[in-house]
């Protein structure tokens, strides 16, 4: 996500609206907004529901899958602290383009934790729509 | 399970620290939306 950040004028170019949906509490979604400077709006879907209406499932096994094992023994050879889990570590995230006319253009449900499209991919897909 | 070429669902969800926000107002505001769902706060 904080990977997006420094592409807001993209998106502001290319007329997106990024919105970060997050099922956890109120009060652990403001710190993450403290903590990371994100200024995209932040939604909070406590019971799911818009996760489940598109598509975005809780999944164990691919939570511990070796492919998450690597990415997070990258990340801690790399310096970082490891995430403390506050809330459910099983649901994946995912990213949903959806065009002016209120058409899918991508969807990208996350395959494991580490699973998330590059920026670039999303901005291509977006320069690709033409205007309403 | 949703795929490209799908209509996508309308939501109306509650915002941090801002009023609640609708797909469809985006949208009827002639812009595009990038959805990014998070997986925990960590």
């Amino acid at each position: 996500m904080v990977q997006l950040h420094p592409h807001r004028s993209e998106f502001d170019r290319l007329r997106t609206r990024v919105l970060v949906i997050s099922f956890d509490e109120e009060r652990w979604a403001r710190a993450w907004l403290r903590d990371t400077g994100v200024s995209f709006p932040l939604l909070l879907d406590r019971e799911r529901r818009v996760y489940r209406a598109y598509g975005l499932r809780r999944s164990v096994l691919r939570t511990w899958s070796p492919r998450t094992a690597w990415y997070y023994m990258r990340r801690l050879a790399a310096g970082a602290r490891l995430p403390v889990v506050r809330g459910d570590p099983y649901q994946l995230g995912g990213d949903v383009i959806v065009d002016a006319g209120g058409i899918v253009r991508l969807a990208h449900r996350s395959r494991d934790p580490a699973d998330r499209p590059p920026a670039e991919r999303l901005l291509e897909v977006l320069r690709q729509l033409r205007p309403p | 399970m949703l795929r490209v070429g799908d209509a996508a669902p309308a939501f109306t969800l509650p915002a941090v620290d801002r009023p609640p926000i609708a797909l469809q107002d985006v949208l009827q505001a002639g812009e595009n939306a990038l959805l990014v769902f998070l997986r925990y706060l960590g």
